[in-house]
């Protein structure tokens, strides 16, 4: 239950997030919406080991598991988002000034 | 190359995303209904991580085997193999720490530790080789005894075994040139097993007479609580395996009428670890594989899991042994031998033909241990200690997906044992001085937790997690 309610949450976020970019006329590139999955899985095992673990009565091993996950989670997300938000700027800095 | 989806192929992406998320447990975790492996046998829900093979992991020389005496065990003949004197002077040293502890209220061996270790123990059924006598039988009913194939009855039994408690069931088809072998020369009282050709079992001052025609081993398990492990090698701690031991004598009378209710005779251990050797009959039977604990580890319960038999007379379809790479992992682990406080364990890399002293039964190839260091520390402690099974990877509660990632890892191959041990480190990382009978967890704290599930045993283990 707790993963269809991810899955549902996490399509939601996903639909609002394409739907933004395209009205915001922002190119995403495909290894960057390949890191943004990767980071999105990582971040749902991170997810699921932490509260299992704390169920199993292990906190070491929750948060063990939520550094061992999670924090490569972040940092694929936070590379896939600024990748996309540089080459964006960097598009809209180089365009041809209007007359 | 821009990458700009349309909304079509968005969506569908995102739809694969979200169940892939939704449905990833159910592919770890590989859960089966029946695996029924081609050879009509019946298993109980095993992981998808757990495969059978025709022979176990561990190397058997059958023709070099014997029925072996259980007595020459520890168990029947420490004062032997140590000497009279320092079996007095453990037996004196038990008591005065047992003393010195209560009274200290050294936590798990305070009073409410020992009370309810003392409480776990009473309540049993009696306990008997023979089947029961007051039995309603078919014959009492004026009906024929049960009629099925081996494969029914296999299936019936494990139905109504795990109703009345077994964690896991198999069964072992007797060989006189093989597994027959396991079944004791000699019970824990000295009395003789004698497989004789006879209709009806029998038992008097000297010997119990197995009938011929019983042909058939019914091996089950029955979990402790894990959480509860985690207090070895204390009085707390013992209280669960004296709970498992009470809940099986129980289980084994219940399981004598059910037979006797059927038409059929179902002979028990007379007392505990009688009748055959335990972790022999449930690798045959494929409940787990042999260890470096040189006791059974469960795919379900990794050792936290007590085994129990009972011979029968009904055919049984056999359940195959099985490979999850447990003991191939145990090669590179060794945790529990750095653990154990008495260093009873073998820390050798190959398990070995030649076992460590008499009280083993050599003919298969096992990580031997000394027995009479672990016996020894058992009095020091007064209690079964157990600190082996604790520091076990596999002893875990099942529940976050590392557990069947490490697992399925495990059972695919052995380049990622050394890793998975090291991370086991981190998570499971257990007491500073392990020597000086530290537990993982402070007992104190386990009595503060009014959550454990009852018996304190997630009866879900090895079933679906969906």
């Amino acid at each position: 239950m707790w993963w269809l309610v991810l899955g549902i949450v996490i399509g939601a976020l996903g639909f609002w997030l394409v739907s933004w970019a395209k009205a915001h006329k922002v190119a995403v590139q495909w290894y960057e919406w390949l890191l943004g999955v990767i980071a999105i899985g990582l971040g749902a095992l991170a997810l699921q080991n932490y509260y299992a673990f704390l169920r199993e009565m292990e906190p070491q091993a929750a948060m063990v598991m939520l550094a061992l996950l999670g924090i490569p989670a972040l940092a694929l997300a936070i590379i896939a988002v600024g990748l996309a938000w540089w080459q964006n700027t960097k598009k809209v800095a180089g365009a041809p000034k209007k007359s | 190359m821009a990458f700009n989806l349309t909304r079509r192929e968005f969506l569908k992406d995102l739809g694969l995303l979200g169940a892939g998320i939704t449905l990833a447990p159910a592919a770890v975790s590989g859960n089966t209904i029946f695996d029924w492996d081609n050879e009509k046998t019946p298993q109980l829900h095993r992981p998808g991580w757990v495969s059978t093979s025709s022979v176990p992991t561990m190397e058997i020389d059958w023709d070099k085997m014997q029925r072996w005496r259980e007595w020459r065990t520890t168990r029947g003949s420490f004062p032997e193999y140590v000497g009279k004197e320092r079996d007095d002077r453990l037996t004196k040293l038990q008591t005065e720490n047992l003393d010195r502890w209560v009274k200290q209220n050294k936590p798990g061996y305070t009073l409410k530790d020992r009370a309810l270790q003392n409480a776990a123990g009473q309540g049993s059924g009696a306990q008997s080789f023979l089947p029961p006598k007051d039995a309603t039988t078919p014959d009492k009913l004026g009906v024929a005894p049960w009629k099925g194939s081996p494969e029914d009855a296999a299936l019936m039994l494990t139905a109504a075994m795990r109703h009345m408690g077994a964690g896991t069931v198999g069964f072992v088809e007797l060989d006189s040139r093989t597994t027959e072998k396991l079944i004791y020369a000699e019970d824990p009282d000295k009395k003789v097993m004698s497989i004789e050709d006879v209709a009806n079992p029998s038992e008097d001052d000297k010997k119990r007479v197995i009938p011929k025609k019983a042909r058939w081993v019914i091996v089950w398990t029955i979990p402790m609580s894990q959480e509860t492990m985690k207090t070895a090698p204390t009085a707390l701690c013992s209280m669960t395996t004296g709970l498992t031991y009470t809940t099986n004598r129980s289980f084994q009378l219940r399981l004598q009428y059910f037979l006797a209710g059927l038409g059929y005779m179902g002979l028990g251990e007379n007392s505990t670890n009688a009748l055959g050797i335990s972790p022999a009959l449930g690798t045959m039977a494929g409940l787990g594989e042999m260890s470096r604990l040189n006791r059974l580890i469960t795919p379900e319960w990794g050792p936290i899991a007590r085994v129990f038999k009972m011979v029968t007379d009904l055919p049984l379809a056999p359940t195959k042994p099985i490979n999850a790479g447990i003991m191939q992992f145990c090669k590179v682990c060794k945790k529990c031998a750095e653990f154990c406080p008495s260093k009873a364990l073998s820390f050798d890399t190959e398990p070995s033909w030649e076992p460590r002293g008499p009280w083993s039964n050599p003919g298969h190839k096992a990580f031997f241990e000394d027995s009479t260091k672990c016996r020894a520390y058992w009095r020091q402690v007064g209690t079964n200690c157990g600190l082996c099974f604790t520091a076990c990877p596999f002893g875990t509660k099942n529940q976050a997906f590392f557990h069947a990632f490490r697992n399925a890892l495990t059972s695919a191959t052995p380049v990622f044992d050394s890793a998975l041990r090291a991370v086991d480190d981190w998570i499971n990382p257990g007491p500073a001085n392990p020597e000086l009978g530290d537990p993982f967890k402070n007992p104190e704290d386990w009595w503060k937790r009014t959550d454990l599930p009852i018996y304190g045993i997630n009866t879900s283990s090895g079933l679906s997690t969906i």
